[in-house]
């Protein structure tokens, strides 16, 4: 049988090995699913005979593509067979290069661990030029693309643009003229309809057209940052050479021109040793803005008045480092270390500089594998420096704790940044015109001078040499692939306390958010516990503060009393009502930066309640973000299909707590210098969390199985009992829901007040993007975009369908939520529920989960 | 200390008005970090921004009497608010708050009790039952306030200009020591005291009276619950505040909660005369000292900051507030909420060199009065607002009711600068705590004399300022000025630096009117310029070489005095001829 007429199952061979072999066999090959060896002899065979025919036969290389897409759902295939395959047959054999893309796609998802340069690499093989319009458009928005090819793609796009549109028409055109020798009457009305799509399809083109315009600029600027330090080019179009030497030359001056100039502010203050009011606490808010090419005392004041955006977030001190055209803003929050812990931090000779906003669990650790080196200061973040010198860039991994700095290597002016891996401290990064490349902490300090700008992606690096963002976080998990390891109650239990007390190193009073569900009361009984043998115990005294906020008589209130009764806490209700609320929402979506409804309402109460605890003079607290995500602690959890789902799930909302629930705890105490910690999203505890087989999360009310049970069953102490039995299998108030129910009734009658029908009927054209389908959307939306104006602003808030928080892959798990993906959707909820209600789980679940499509932005 | 924002009759009701309110309000949150409150009634809103000095878990203002028909915003403190309860028996208190009484005191007296509180304030007062409302402000100003009127027939209230600078179409500072009632339609001043007609006074000098005047002044400023601090600059003002509350700190109710031992703060250059002389007081008290360093840019990066807050353009109140802005936010990062400070004293005992000048009694009674009634403009303001744009409050004993009656009803002959009997400046003061058995400060610190407070923190610190507004401002700059400025035209390039900057914060005309200018030697009033006669001569910045032949003319007559430096010439402000400077 000829190779091109064959079927790609046919060339599925399974690995056959006999044991033999597999002993003798060390290398990870032996266990891909298929054999892939023979195939590649296969194709090199046919190669040598036939090689006249390849050319003319299409079949050939869709039949490659389709076998190299099945092989590469293989997670042990190495990345080299992989590419010799895909190499093998010249290049013009392929007209077109999409079924090569679709499989190169399902590899890099499959191995989503692979460096970039190997993603590079692997890109490379096939040809950009290639590809049609679709893939194209799927691909410049693929971030699992190497930076470097979404660049071609987008340039590929550009180019090509318009040649296809025309092309686009004309195919149209042509069928229509089809249809019309057909001579099919009733053909008129489908015809009519078909021009309308085609127009809709035309309008969307060109939409995609302009995004593609604003990302190409964008990348343009990216990338001529790279090509003064990288001289590597291959596939690239005339223009971009051009674009390429204008800038470089650019660059050289501006060069000359700075050595000429070069010297160093530094504008820190120095204090003598002060009394023990002082303590340890480094929540700041960090700016920088790198190679602006402008250093004149203009600039240093509109770097000033920036950083004065994020006063708030440290009120205490603060420092702006000048290098030529790099500036280091730094807002301080209070002190590790009284007598020098000013920021920006150095390293021996004062080469390196760093500006952080964080905290460094473990320095003490590496601080001991860095006995070559000398520190100024006692600040667990002075580290940064010196392991840069130590290590390089690849350093950021060995961090334990939750960061966000930028460093600044004067040697070779080169800078990175980098962000924690869930991305529990904020950070934004910016591109002005002028070629700067801008972070800072909040929108707010870069959202006025960059032409470009979005959220820092959360466990990645951006480094100036190599170009670009890459992720140094890989754990196990990111890969969303099932686990089996079992349930072991008393690791789980044994791991959390350890992210806890890793959080009480602090000698500044300290306090608890205790709203009395699960999560909150779990961390004050663990905290409660430790607490003795901490540093700030020693200080402050070991009674724990515990704070609570709500409406009068609200859920929380009752409950968070509760356990704090329990637990013997020095305990602080804090109550305000409807009217302080809604008086306080611009500025919570000032500081919160988001239009999303659900985090909106959710941050008011913290947002009052961390004004309060400050005037107390408490300057952190533990908080309890993330249990829900790890463990499945939502409602609509119940729904899960099966384990694989529930735990893509589980995996999703962790990627994406930096957009929800991070962003809420950090922004809104940080509105007020307080420092939020979050115990559950501790590296080695998610580590370990993210382990377990899902099986054991499922919620299995047959089993008496609720949500969280794992958590709750590893907290079960029938001696020494970390919480009473009713609150540790209590069940789960959703954080707005917990502060009075009247909050968001209050909060939409206003909404409904100050929007009208009207309004909410032209939200499309009003805003396009995340178009808000409530009027509670629409109002908070008018804020948010009085104070972000900018479509980049806009572009940092996640949107698409949801349901009770989930993410928009889960909503598939229930066709009556997705048939419903507007606000009335809450009717068919509702029969949804009330059909679950007859499953005898719980007789408060019905009414429970109709609060919670209320409460919800019931499917935005 | 806190913030405080009205807006009166403005015929709007709306939520937008309401929204525009709390934006406003927000200007002034760093007043009063710890909580907000707005009331409002129909078209009047009463906003406010608080600094827990007392309770901070309750006691959230606005205040109210008891049926809650009487509404009271107030930024303050009544230091004799236990006695004035007494006085209102048959009243029932919601709060604690010192402030409380205010309503009271209206509901008894009407809108003449003002007089009977004791300490610094300034308060809003809506009569829900007639709709009106009554403003007052304390007798010296210590506390700030502001004025203003919109187009839509409204009054606007506030601690600080920005709370109302935008939306009023005219405002000016509310007069200290005056009420505004809206049935009167217009200010009264209710602060009468004997000094205010400038008249002579004859009551010879006794030294015990100014003691205990001064100490009670002190102990009654010691009334919190939150940790505080003394600044503590070394020079005789500041360092007689620290003498007196380390005595009687132990008693306090402060005290038992946070220790007795007393804080006391410093800020400098590194190297500055005020460092070496407070931390020599301070070794003397045996307080726990803070000294800060700060840079000269560290400095000049703060005062685009230090004008927003300060809110004036006046040349020494910028270089003054800076360093104390800059302490202000250390001190508070200590979690200190409170500091005593030594302003008042210069200008309530002449103790300015030009005072040296004063020709008779007369004419230096005058000039105190003139500038204790001028205080509110320059260091009440410079105390109140750079301190408080970190949410700390200064208070200040020497500006106490009645510590002002008694040192301003002696005899002026004897505060007059002799040196010839080997007074100097601020003698009375001075003698009067003297005490040989049990000292408050050494005998070389108690007759020390002066440094003004911007040399004090470094001698390069106005050099840098200088050099800054010179490499901003050009010389094309200054030949305009006068076209550009017509009203207080700068007339250096450091006044022109700053007033560029209180411009574009403050745009308005009547923003530019709040500013006090004129003619000034060495701090003195426009008046006192007239005692010599070289110093009117001389209304050019160039007026220097003239003082130097004056200079060497006075030291003919040989001073016995161990004198100021010359620097002090670099810190006469720019207006007019720089200033007298008396050198051996």
């Amino acid at each position: 049988m000829a190779l091109e007429d064959a079927n790609v199952c046919e060339l599925l061979i399974p690995n056959f090995k006999n044991e033999d072999q597999q002993k003798g066999a060390s290398s990870p090959e032996v266990y891909t699913i298929y054999n892939v060896d023979v195939v590649h002899r296969i194709f090199e065979y046919f190669l040598m005979h036939e090689q006249q025919q390849v050319l003319g036969k299409p079949s050939i290389t869709k039949l490659l593509d389709n076998y190299l897409a099945e092989i590469a759902k293989d997670p042990c295939l190495p990345i080299t067979k992989f590419q010799v395959l895909a190499e093998m047959l010249p290049e013009n054999a392929w007209k077109c290069h999409d079924g090569l893309y679709r499989a190169i796609d399902m590899f890099l998802k499959t191995h989503p661990s692979l460096s970039e340069h190997d993603r590079r690499r692997l890109c490379k093989t096939m040809n950009c030029e290639k590809l049609s319009l679709d893939a194209c458009l799927h691909a410049a928005q693929n971030d699992r693309l190497p930076l470097r090819t979404i660049v071609q793609i987008n340039t590929q796009v550009l180019f090509s643009e318009q040649v296809k549109m025309r092309m686009m028409m004309q195919d149209k055109l042509l069928e229509k003229k089809e249809e019309n020798s057909e001579g099919r009457e009733d053909k008129q009305m489908s015809r009519d309809n078909e021009i309308k799509t085609l127009k809709e399809e035309l309008e969307n083109v060109k939409k995609n057209m302009v995004e593609l315009q604003n990302d190409y600029n964008e990348l343009q600027q990216e990338y001529e940052k790279l090509s003064s330090k990288q001289k590597s080019s291959h596939n690239w179009g005339l223009r971009w050479q051009k674009v390429k030497k204008s800038f470089q030359i650019k660059r050289e001056d501006d060069e000359t021109r700075d050595g000429a100039r070069r010297r160093i502010f530094t504008a820190s203050i120095s204090e003598k040793p002060l009394c023990s009011l002082i303590a340890a606490t480094t929540m700041c808010g960090i700016l920088a803005v790198l190679g602006c090419v402008d250093n004149s005392q203009a600039k240093r004041s509109r770097i000033i008045e920036l950083s004065r955006r994020l006063r708030h977030r440290g009120p205490d001190w603060s420092g702006l480092h000048c290098f030529e055209d790099c500036y280091l803003a730094h807002e301080r929050l209070a002190i590790v270390d009284p007598t020098s812990g000013d920021q920006p931090l150095y390293n021996e000779d004062k080469t390196i500089a760093v500006t952080v906003n964080g905290e460094i669990y473990n320095h003490k650790a590496l601080r001991e594998n860095l006995k070559s080196h000398q520190f100024r200061t006692g600040s667990d973040c002075e580290v940064i420096a010196h392991l840069y010198e130590e290590h390089g860039e690849e350093f950021v991994d060995m961090l334990d704790g939750m960061f966000a700095f930028v460093l600044l290597d004067t040697r070779d002016k080169s800078f990175i940044a980098a962000r924690d891996a869930i991305g529990i401290t904020p950070l934004y990064i910016g591109w002005g015109l002028d070629g700067s490349v801008w972070f800072a902490s909040e929108m707010k300090a870069l959202s006025d001078d960059c032409e470009q700008f979005m959220c820092f992606p959360p466990g990645h690096i951006y480094s100036s040499k190599q170009g670009g963002l890459r992720r140094w976080y890989n754990p196990p998990w990111f890969s969303e692939l099932v686990p089996s390891t079992p349930y072991d109650p008393l690791l789980v239990r044994n791991t959390f306390e350890k992210a806890v007390i890793k959080r009480l190193m602090t000698d500044v009073p300290f306090g608890v958010l205790l709203s009395g569900g699960l999560d909150s009361s779990l961390v004050a009984s663990v905290a409660l516990r430790h607490l003795e043998k901490s540093e700030a115990a020693c200080q402050w005294g070991s009674k724990l503060h515990t704070f609570c906020i709500g409406l009068k008589g609200s859920p929380d209130l009752k409950a968070g009393r509760e356990v704090a009764d329990y637990l013997g806490t020095r305990h602080y209700e804090l109550h305000f009502t409807v009217q302080d609320g809604i008086d306080a929402i611009e500025e919570v979506i000032y500081h919160v930066e988001t239009y999303d409804v659900t985090t909106i309402r959710a941050s008011t109460p913290m947002f009052l309640m961390s004004r309060k605890i400050k005037s107390l003079g408490v300057k952190m607290v533990l908080s309890g973000e993330g249990s829900d995500e790890i463990f499945g602690g939502y409602l609509y959890f119940h729904k899960a299909p099966n384990k694989k789902e529930f735990h893509e799930e589980t995996c999703r909302k962790i990627k994406a707590l930096h957009q929800y629930d991070c962003l809420r705890a950090n922004k809104s105490t940080s509105a007020w210098g307080v420092e939020a910690r979050v115990p559950f999203l501790d590296k080695e505890f998610i580590n370990v969390a993210m382990s377990i087989d899902p099986e054991w999360k499922m919620i299995r009310p047959d089993l008496g199985r609720i949500e969280k049970w794992v958590l709750r069953n590893a907290f079960d102490d029938e001696k020494n009992p970390y919480l009473p039995k009713h609150i540790l299998y209590r069940q789960k108030e959703q954080f707005s829901d917990g502060v009075g129910y009247s909050w968001i009734d209050g909060l939409k009658d206003h909404a409904n007040k100050h929007v009208s029908d009207t309004m909410l009927m032209n939200a499309s054209f009003v805003f396009p993007d995340n178009t808000p389908l409530t009027k509670e959307a629409y109002y908070y939306r008018t804020i948010f975009e009085k104070f972000f104006p900018k479509s980049a602003a806009r572009a940092t808030v996640p949107g698409g369908p949801s349901v009770a928080c989930s993410t928009a892959k889960a909503v598939e798990w229930d066709a009556a939520w997705s048939q419903n993906l507007d606000p009335s959707g809450r009717a068919a909820l509702g029969v949804h529920v009330s059909a679950y209600g007859e499953d005898k789980t719980e007789d408060s679940r019905p009414e429970k989960l109709q609060k919670l499509a209320e409460k919800t932005p019931a499917i935005v | 200390m806190c913030g405080i924002l009205a807006v009166l009759g403005c015929s709007d009701d709306s939520q937008a008005k309401r929204v525009r309110v709390l934006e406003l309000s927000r200007r002034l949150r760093h007043r009063g970090p710890d909580w907000s409150g707005l009331y409002q009634n129909g078209d009047n809103y009463l906003a406010h921004q608080r600094l827990a000095v007392i309770d901070p878990a309750s006691g959230d203002q606005p205040l109210f009497n008891e049926d809650k028909t009487i509404v009271v915003t107030v930024n303050g403190e009544i230091y004799n608010h236990e006695e004035l309860r007494k006085r209102l028996k048959n009243h029932r208190f919601r709060t604690g708050s010192d402030c409380d009484v205010i309503a009271h005191l209206y509901e008894e007296y009407g809108v003449d009790f003002v007089d009977m509180l004791d300490g610094i304030f300034s308060f809003v007062l809506l009569d829900t039952r007639d709709n009106s409302f009554m403003v007052a402000r304390d007798a010296i100003g210590v506390t700030s306030l502001y004025i203003g009127w919109g187009l839509d027939g409204s009054v606007w209230i506030s601690s600080e200009m920005k709370g109302l600078n935008d939306d009023c179409e005219h405002f000016e500072t509310f007069p200290p020591g005056h009420f505004y009632s809206s049935k009167l339609g217009g200010f009264k001043q209710w602060y009468n005291p004997p000094w205010f007609n400038e008249s002579v006074p004859s009551t010879p000098y006794e030294p015990l009276a100014i003691r205990h005047a001064f100490e009670n002044a002190v102990i009654k400023r010691l009334m919190t619950d939150v940790p505080f601090g003394v600044l503590l600059s070394g020079g005789l003002d500041s360092s007689l505040v620290a003498s007196i509350t380390a005595r009687h700190l132990a008693g306090t109710k402060a005290a038992k909660q946070w220790g007795p031992q007393l804080h006391s703060f410093c800020v400098g250059l590194e190297g500055s005369p005020d460092l070496k002389a407070g931390k020599e007081v301070a070794e003397y008290l045996g307080t726990v000292h803070h000294e800060f360093h700060f840079s000269v840019q560290d400095g000049i990066d703060a005062i685009e900051d230090v004008i927003y807050h300060v809110e004036t353009y006046d040349v020494t109140t910028i270089r003054a507030s800076t360093p104390m802005f800059l302490m202000s936010r250390k001190i508070k990062s200590l979690g200190v909420k409170m500091v005593l400070s030594g302003e008042g004293s210069d200008e309530i005992f002449g103790g300015y060199l030009y005072f040296h000048k004063a020709p008779n009694k007369q004419e230096f009674h005058q000039e105190t009065c003139r500038k204790i009634k001028a205080l509110h403009k320059y260091d009440c303001l410079r105390a109140n607002k750079s301190t408080s744009a970190f949410g700390l409050e200064a208070r200040v004993p020497f500006l106490d009711k009645d510590f002002i009656n008694i040192a301003m009803s002696l005899d002026p002959e004897s505060k007059m600068i002799k040196p010839e009997e080997g007074r100097i400046e601020k003698w009375v003061l001075r003698r009067a705590f003297d005490d040989e058995e049990r000292p408050y400060l050494p005998k070389h610190i108690l007759y020390r004399q002066k440094e003004q407070f911007s040399d004090g923190v470094g001698y390069s610190w106005i050099d840098g300022l200088k050099d800054h507004a010179a490499q901003n401002v050009n010389d094309k700059m200054m030949s305009n000025a006068a076209h550009i400025f017509p009203h207080n035209t700068p007339n250096t390039k450091e006044a022109y630096y700053y007033r560029m900057i209180f411009e574009r914060f403050f745009p308005q005309n009547s923003a530019r009117l709040t500013v006090p200018g004129g003619a000034t030697v060495a701090c003195s009033t426009a008046k006192a310029v007239e005692w010599d006669a070289s110093w009117s001569n001389n209304m050019d910045p160039s007026g220097r070489a003239a003082i130097g032949v004056h200079l060497s003319a006075y030291d003919g007559k040989k001073v016995a005095l161990p004198m100021p430096p010359l620097k002090a010439i670099d810190d006469m402000p720019m207006m007019m001829g720089q200033g007298v400077v008396i050198q051996t």
